[in-house]
């Protein structure tokens, strides 16, 4: 993984925090995910039985994930598709690479999908001179700017419509130097007229999938733009990648967690399109891929199965907890330096890539709760990155101060006495050199919190003074 | 190197780490036979006000007509208000001949697959949900999916005694109308026009797909 940077997280966060137009654009968050997701399920009411059957469905297929697989991948070949089998990144780029070659293909198109971000399969086609164009509006932004995704649903929500118009300036030189960008809906009239031509001639069209259907071999996408459709319909090959924690058992299943889906991720009932494929092109139609192949990939998900992170394999990628992370909310997507960021991130990147790179992410968090609150999967994020912190320790990742500082804790917290004493102790301390001001502005040890805001000075009585005397 | 193929050191990883006992197959195998459920939805209305007001939310033009013949009525109002070039692309479903195209000479009527310039496309609906305003679509001969995204209007025509309360029931009459051999290549659930808040999170239509989406729900074919 090249493009992690995840070991920069701290300061790409700081960063961050004092990037103007980042933090302009994370204030549309709260106003368009945020508040439709509410009046969506506000609109529901039998959302959370519906939850709680995905979840069932969820479980059930991934403790028969083997069978489920095996199933889908016999209907695939049943309607002429291909499917193949890819344990890392570099197979999947592998793979994809000799399908595109076997057709001399010189140009991809591709809809959005977050799995072909993970392996880096840009990157493996371009090296190889193939042209690889994102349709999806937000990921064609994302690839102007030659940057990576800052949101699993939304790619390019950290860019403003004036940066937009700059990029488009700058890439589309053949259009009229003079022309006008200022609106949304002359970005999107450009943007749709640039891709237009793409999907006509591309080779090869490439999407991810939302689900596969072990029933009948389907792999489902759910859209909005209409992008996945023509880049699937309109090239000579149809190529979906897809983890293979994807299946499921029955489009009926399947059908039940888009109940769920477009409901937590924009706040939509239902996206505009959900379209089910099966194999290529038949001889009595008039349009259509005339190969279908299918790249299952693990990629680390396997390994996931029967450990403490099993749960997070669940993950059907609304964002929700994205949408809803303080932390998410101040520094955006790309600070995390993986394609998943936010708390889903902090669990599925040290998952996938190793905890040696990405051991800051599990511990970019409050606690507060709201992505397992607003989880359609109810997927414990709090306690897996919990997981990862204990693990952190064991492996001695984090820095020697902090694990100081957690040895000193851990030994002061098992003694009372000794806690008491001490902390009493700090309290008469702190008390002392605030007594004029009642506050702190300059703590040792604690610059990172007093830096921003005056450290109150502790009361009198420590909390278990005050309940014993409560008590008596 | 080790000398398993891809596939069979995934499936290996998968059952040693899943540590379960011996599966049974037939109960799997018995759960995709019968396809159980999810959890319905309530709806607060009749099926087809709920289909109309669910479709409209969702920026569709909800037309109503009698029969399929009156259809062309309604792309005469779209053409005049629009004031747009009169081609369109339809496939050939003998329920199309039941428009009188021939009114207008002057009209670009063309057939088969969509092709980049069209302007209107013209298909038929297998059915449509109430639950979420959506419509069924399914490839054929006489359904072309590029008809469903390349044009910038696209107009769908749907037999009104065709709309299920559930996405369940409109994939029941799949199952009961085709076999695993001949059931169609593409599904689409469409349920709107084509959208997108890349920009700014600010809704705009006609991302890559259709602009304008219009369903005409008529009541008898002839």
């Amino acid at each position: 993984m090249t493009h992690l940077t995840s070991r920069e997280f701290k300061l790409q966060a700081k960063e961050a925090l004092s990037n103007l137009p980042l933090q302009k654009a994370l204030a549309n968050l709260k106003t368009g995910f945020v508040h439709n997701r509410a009046l969506a399920i506000a609109d529901l009411k039998e959302f959370d039985a519906i939850r709680q059957k995905a979840i069932e469905i969820k479980n059930h297929t991934l403790e028969n994930l083997d069978f489920y697989l095996e199933q889908f991948e016999r209907e695939v070949i049943a309607k002429g598709g291909v499917v193949h089998w890819a344990v890392d990144a570099k197979e999947a780029c592998d793979i994809t690479l000799s399908i595109a070659k076997s057709v001399d293909a010189k140009r991809v198109t591709k809809g959005k999908s977050m799995v072909t971000e993970e392996i880096e399969l840009n990157k493996a086609l371009e090296e190889q001179g193939i042209k690889v164009v994102e349709t999806d509006l937000g990921e064609y932004i994302i690839q102007l700017r030659q940057e990576t995704p800052s949101h699993i649903v939304a790619p390019a929500i950290h860019v403003l419509k004036e940066q937009i118009a700059t990029n488009f300036y700058e890439n589309h030189q053949t259009l009229p130097k003079d022309r006008k960008l200022d609106l949304p809906a002359q970005l999107l009239a450009e943007a749709r007229d640039m891709l237009r031509h793409q999907f006509l001639t591309a080779d090869v069209g490439i999407t991810g999938a939302n689900f596969l259907i072990a029933e009948n071999g389907a792999t489902a996408i759910v859209t909005n733009e209409g992008n996945g459709d023509l880049t699937q319909t309109c090239a000579k090959v149809h190529i979906v990648m897809s983890g293979i924690e994807k299946v499921m058992p029955t489009m009926n299943d399947a059908m039940n967690v888009v109940r769920l889906l477009s409901r937590s991720a924009t706040g939509q009932a239902i996206t505009s399109y959900v379209t089910f494929s099966m194999g290529p092109k038949r001889s009595t139609d008039l349009d259509g891929p005339q190969q279908f192949h299918v790249i299952l990939v693990d990629n680390g998900r396997s390994k996931m199965l029967g450990t403490p992170v099993q749960d997070m394999l669940r993950c059907i990628r609304c964002g929700a907890c994205l949408n809803h992370c303080p932390v998410y909310d101040a520094i955006g997507g790309q600070a995390y330096g993986s394609v998943y960021p936010g708390p889903m991130g902090a669990v599925l990147s040290p998952s996938l890539f190793g905890l040696k790179e990405t051991h800051d992410l599990p511990n970019a968090s409050t606690f507060c709760g709201r992505c397992e609150e607003v989880c359609p999967m109810k997927i414990p994020l709090p306690s897996m990155m919990r997981h990862y912190r204990e693990e952190e320790y064991k492996e001695h990742l984090s820095s020697f101060t902090t694990r100081q500082g957690l040895k000193a804790w851990s030994f002061l917290a098992k003694h009372p006495r000794l806690y008491h004493c001490f902390m009493g102790m700090i309290s008469y301390f702190l008390r002392f050199i605030g007594r004029k001001k009642g506050s702190l502005h300059s703590l040792l040890l604690a610059r990172g919190w007093t830096k921003f805001r005056d450290f109150p000075v502790p009361s009198k009585k420590t909390f278990h003074q005050l309940w014993r005397e409560h008590k008596l | 190197m080790n000398t398993l193929s891809s596939r069979q050191r995934i499936l290996a990883t998968i059952r040693h780490n899943l540590k379960r006992e011996q599966v049974d197959e037939s109960l799997l195998n018995l759960r995709l036979q019968q396809k159980p459920r999810g959890v319905l939805p309530e709806l607060s209305d009749a099926v087809i006000p709920l289909f109309i007001d669910k479709m409209q939310k969702s920026v569709a033009n909800v037309e109503q007509i009698h029969s399929i013949s009156d259809t062309i009525f309604i792309l005469e109002k779209i053409i005049e208000d629009q004031k747009i070039i009169p081609q369109f692309r339809l496939a050939k479903n003998p329920l199309f001949n039941l428009i009188s195209f021939k009114k207008h000479p002057d009209w670009i009527v063309q057939f088969g697959a969509a092709e980049p310039t069209d302007m209107i496309s013209l298909t038929h609906a297998v059915c449509g949900v109430a639950e979420t305003g959506t419509l069924v679509l399914l490839s054929s001969a006489t359904s072309p999916t590029t008809l469903n995204f390349l044009p910038p209007i696209h107009i769908v025509l749907l037999n009104i005694k065709t709309i299920f309360p559930h996405y369940e029931d409109a994939l029941d009459l799949i199952g009961q109308t085709y076999t695993a051999a001949t059931l169609s290549r593409i599904i689409n659930f469409i349920s709107g026009p084509s959208r997108t808040s890349d920009i700014e999170q600010t809704a705009q239509f006609g991302a890559h797909g259709p602009k304008q989406l219009y369903v005409l729900l008529y009541q008898q074919e002839k």
